[in-house]
């Protein structure tokens, strides 16, 4: 059967007309694709086969002035599988379990998955993830990464002021978020060649920066005198069964913060188990009327006013005194003293006499010079300013109130700083509590210095106050703090709660207790603050004069910057210009009875081991010559009198 | 003597033509080799033991297979044709009895350590039993009983093979019946007839697609001028067919819709609906004008592109020898399609013309439907492109294809 030619044309025809079509359409469609948007493919293409891996930059550490790190960086790994490189699940599993603590049967679980990549577990130590390395045999499969964690290794000690980090390393509370951007460095990157599989290859002379690691930071606080702050503090808290307690203890003639302390207590290592309050640095976030305390910065005023001196008398022998109808009283009626009297024994009447003699806007003045009602500016987050009336608002009653320490509201930071200008000889200065910030190198590129913010008083008037204060510890109401052969300085403070009303409580009150030693030449101050103790006495006098007392006598007892050879008789501050300036120990130290804190014997010579056991009635057992070696108990042990010393003695080193 | 002679004689006459699609053939192995070597790069492995050594050795051996053929007397194919389509439905059948996964719906079979996809041979031998039916002499094919025969020869297999689940070989035969019974000459209101349904159902989906199409299959049938009791039937036929079968989907539970959906993309997508697709655009649209260059291709190496070496070959040629490379591969085949068209015509006889139109539409519409599914035209199917695509039944399916096709034209030189 033969087909005509016409026949045969139209069926040719029509098979190249559909071919034609379709061979148009697939070249018009590589056209656009290869052609015309070549360029989005291509980067679409690159994205995703170049991935940009994050190097984290390790964060600064933070350590106290002696360079023991309260804030450190430790590894941990994650760990991690690509399901589908691994050869043989079952002994990857059984492998595995053994080194993870998890069930073969779970990891395998795991295992059958269509995604390209699982976590098992995203922290073990470092020992671990080395005995993994050298143990699994798929390790294509597996996939450690380092992490770097936070770790606080004092727990607890000085919580609120170092803050703590997010699980993203992040600073989110203290120190940790004031220095964030100082501490967190900045993180480099790693190009690699991502498979479809998930994998990552590395090849060379791909784009990469190496990670600036962040700065590190010292501080001024001292751990150790830390640590004594901090046991006081808690103790204090637990005593009295109060809100909160809170202390601060410092260098008055550098600013520097030695030691820092609110309880309750915070670990950064766990923080969330602990209630959001806890993370205050509450030293400079709240605030509380300082009550008596506050009345030495009434007698500077009129000291440096030459408005009054030590020795005048002033009237109080009424017991009250009334101003615009409202009466104050003393707590208990005395007769008429001299100006050194009304401050040993903290009266109301007298202070009030000498403040209106003063003047309110000189008082005003004062007070402002003092650095009330201003922020302290210390490098830490949350400080506020106090509460305090403009002048306009100071009626003769509130001026009244205020020179004894009511109607005003303060940190236990800015009276701390106002009675460290009294103690190191009349300059306000910034309290500082970090000593250094430098680089991962060392290159220093920050100095904490002592920053003098201005002269409050005459060094003069400083002297005279400091032997007013002297003299409350020694025979006023300060008695509490007395530690025989130590002179300390310090004035008490109670005062009453202010209720939601707007009066003050009854039953609610704050016992402060600021001091400092030694009262010539202070060296260390430290405030203690008690938030409304219960059980018994609420009485600065009681309540916080002997936790400062205690705080004191431990670091005497820890350091050997506090023994001094020789013994003297305790110079009083009534004749303050006599002598040189001379420091405070007896031989019979009758107040060290019961327990103190070892302190290091290292490098003292035999005759000096002696000398300090017969002071804290220890008995010495000595071993060879020369110099300390070696010591029994260690150093910074609680030991009880009557215990025995034990040191090794060498001629060598 | 007589037998050498005759030889001789096949050499001499293998036409220009011939010589040509056989060149195109070795230029096309040529880049299917080079290319799957390039796909098999990542594996670090030596040239002859990866898939592109594996490709050769099959090369090689389709090489004999496609001689053979060659050799086989046309007269000889003629007259076993049905029994080789007998030997076909129970190859296709095996699968079910020992596939190779056990469970029944494996497309592979295992011969002697071989395993073979029966399916990918049924496509021959569906081509030789039907040149065989239209080319009877003593029936004119406007008959619609030379019409519906071949039909029914093509729905058995089609209905065994798309139970396996394999999709992209039931489309190919049906797609290579309507070229062949075209070039028979059947009735086009025949061929319509069989083509009407399954737009009916794929049309059936959106209500617009669905009202065109029933327009047109309305003016369609008017124009026929056939018998109205017979246009009527035929059109509500195909109506009650699209309204019944979205009623019909929605009936089916998910499981059921997940079975029919996974039959449209075959090869288990692990990363989400879309994603060869997806990867192999950006691989071809990567590769530019020029390409990255053989063995740069970075989809490729980094295992982005799933199948690469299989049913995404072209991808790979896409990147790394761009637009440039895929224009060649592209002339390429179509010339090799547009020689083999010819050569149909050219055959005065009408069962050698007919294969050589089945085997070159088996050809064609593998092309198609590959090269359409790697730049995103149609949807994922599965089929391998011919000559470039690493898989070993089908290596020798295209040399039995290529080594026919020559023989048939050779054959025809005779006369």
């Amino acid at each position: 059967m033969r087909e005509t030619l016409s026949h045969i044309r139209k069926k040719t025809r029509f098979i190249s007309i559909f071919m034609v079509i379709f061979w148009c359409l697939i070249v018009l469609r590589l056209f656009s694709i290869q052609i015309q948007n070549s360029g989005t493919y291509r980067n679409y293409s690159l994205n995703m086969s170049h991935k940009q891996k994050e190097i984290k930059a390790q964060r600064g550490i933070i350590t106290d002035r002696k360079g023991r790190g309260l804030a450190i960086n430790v590894k941990r790994y994650s760990i991690g599988v690509h399901p589908k490189e691994i050869t043989d699940k079952n002994e990857l599993a059984l492998i595995l379990s053994k080194y993870l603590n998890v069930k073969p049967t779970d990891l395998i679980n795991k295992f059958n998955t269509s995604k390209n990549f699982v976590f098992i577990d995203r922290d073990i130590s470092s020992a671990t993830a080395d005995s993994i390395k050298k143990h699994i045999p798929c390790l294509k499969a597996l996939e450690l990464e380092e992490n770097i964690r936070r770790q606080y290794p004092y727990n607890d000690l000085a919580g609120q002021t170092l803050g703590f980090t997010s699980v993203d390393n992040i600073g989110i509370e203290g120190l940790e978020k004031f220095f964030d951007d100082k501490l967190s460095g900045e993180a480099g990157f790693q190009t690699f060649f991502m498979t479809g599989t998930g994998q990552y290859e590395t090849r060379p002379n791909l784009p990469c920066r190496e990670p600036e690691n962040g700065n590190n930071i010292t501080l001024t606080l001292d751990i150790e005198y830390q640590n004594i702050l901090h046991e006081e503090i808690v103790a204090a808290h637990k005593k009295t069964q109060a809100d909160k307690a809170m202390g601060i203890l410092m260098d008055p003639n550098t600013g520097d913060i030695l030691a820092m302390a609110s309880s309750p207590t915070i670990d950064p290592n766990n923080y969330q188990n602990y209630p959001a309050e806890n993370r205050k640095n509450i030293p400079l976030t709240d605030v509380f009327e300082p009550g008596s305390t506050f009345k030495i910065f009434t007698a500077a005023a009129a000291l440096e006013e030459s408005i009054i001196f030590p020795e005048d008398t002033i009237e109080t022998h009424q017991g009250f005194i009334i101003i615009q109808t409202e009466k104050i009283r003393d707590h208990e009626t005395l007769p008429d003293m001299s100006f050194a009297d009304v401050i040993r024994h903290s009266s109301n009447v007298g202070t009030i006499r000498i403040a209106q003699k003063l003047g309110t806007p000189t008082l005003y003045h004062y007070v402002r010079k003092f650095g009330f009602d201003t922020k302290t500016g210390i490098l830490l987050p949350g400080e506020v300013q106090g509460i305090m009336k403009d002048i306009d608002g100071w009626t003769p009653l509130r001026s009244a109130q205020i020179s004894m320490g009511q109607g005003i509201a303060c940190t236990a930071l800015q009276l701390v700083c106002g009675y460290a200008a009294v103690a190191n000889g009349g300059i306000l200065l910034k309290p500082q509590i970090v000593r250094s910030i430098s680089e991962p190198k060392g290159n220093i590129v920050f100095t904490g210095r002592t920053q003098k913010l201005r002269r409050v008083i005459s060094e003069e008037t400083a002297r005279t106050l400091r032997g007013l204060l002297l003299n409350t510890v020694e025979a006023g109401t300060g008695f509490k703090a007395k530690v025989n052969g130590m002179d300390i300085a310090g004035k008490t403070g109670t005062s009453q709660k202010t209720t939601p009303e707007g009066g003050y409580s009854r039953k609610d009150y704050i016992a402060s207790f600021v001091g400092f030693f030694p009262a010539d030449k202070p060296k260390l101050l430290c405030a203690v603050i008690v938030d409304n103790p219960r059980g018994g006495s609420y009485y600065g006098s009681s309540v916080s004069a002997p936790v400062v007392k205690n705080v004191f006598k431990r670091i005497v007892n820890l350091s050997e910057d506090f023994f001094f050879e020789e013994t003297s008789e305790i110079q009083y501050a009534e004749s303050p210009h006599s002598g040189t300036p001379r420091l405070f120990i007896n031989k019979n130290i009758d107040d060290f009875n019961g327990t103190f804190t070892m302190p290091d014997l290292k490098g003292m010579s035999a005759a000096k081991v002696i000398q300090l056991c017969n002071s804290r009635g220890l008995k010495p057992i000595l071993e060879g010559s020369g110099k300390v070696i070696e010591q029994e108990p260690r150093k910074g042990k609680i030991v009880n009198t009557g215990e025995l010393c034990k040191v090794k003695l060498s001629t060598e080193g | 003597m007589e037998q050498k002679n005759k030889l001789t004689q096949s050499y001499k006459f293998l036409s220009r033509t011939s010589q040509a699609i056989l060149m195109i053939t070795f230029a096309l192995c040529v880049i299917g080799v080079i290319s799957v070597y390039s796909a098999s790069l990542h594996t670090g492995k030596p040239f002859m033991q990866n898939a592109a050594g594996k490709q050769m050795i099959r090369m090689v051996l389709g090489l004999f297979v496609g001689v053979f053929i060659f050799f086989v007397q046309k007269k000889v194919l003629f007259q076993i044709s049905y029994w080789l389509y007998g030997l076909g439905i129970m190859m296709v059948i095996l699968p079910y009895l020992f596939g190779t996964d056990g469970t029944g719906t494996s497309r592979w079979v295992n011969f002697g350590g071989i395993n073979l996809q029966p399916s990918e041979l049924m496509k021959i031998i569906m081509v030789l039993a039907v040149a065989k039916v239209l080319s009877n002499t003593e029936e004119s094919p406007k008959n619609f009983k030379i019409f519906i025969l071949p039909v029914i020869m093509t729905l058995i297999p089609t209905a065994i093979i798309l139970k396996q689940p394999d999709l992209g070989t039931s489309m190919i035969l049906i797609f290579t019946l309507i070229p062949m019974l075209f070039w028979a000459e059947v009735r086009l209101f025949h061929l319509f007839l069989l083509i009407a349904p399954v737009v009916s159902i794929v049309t059936a989906f959106s209500f617009y697609s669905f009202f065109i199409w029933v327009i047109l299959l309305g003016l369609v049938l008017y124009f026929t001028q056939e018998k109205w009791v017979l246009l009527i039937i035929l059109f509500v036929f195909n109506l009650s067919l699209g309204f019944t079968t979205p009623i019909l989907w929605n009936h089916l539970r998910p499981y059921q819709q997940e079975r029919i959906k996974t039959m449209f993309n075959v090869e288990a997508d692990p990363q989400g609906a879309g994603y060869q697709v997806i990867q192999s655009q950006v691989a071809i649209g990567s590769g530019g004008l020029w390409g990255k260059g053989f063995g740069q291709g970075t989809q490729t190496r980094l295992k982005f592109l799933p199948e690469q070496h299989t049913d995404f070959i072209f991808t790979v040629i896409g990147e790394e020898w761009g637009f440039a490379g895929v224009s060649i591969t592209l002339l390429l085949y179509f010339s090799l399609i547009y020689l083999s068209y010819q050569t149909a015509y050219k055959l005065k006889d009408k069962y050698s013309s007919l294969v050589v139109v089945g085997l070159t539409s088996i050809l064609f519409f593998h092309i198609m439907i590959n090269i359409a599914m790697t730049v995103g035209l149609m949807p994922v199917t599965g089929l391998p492109l011919p000559f470039l695509s690493y898989g070993g039944t089908f290596v020798i399916t295209c040399s039995l294809i290529i080594g026919l096709l020559l023989n048939m034209s050779v054959v025809k030189t005779r006369y």
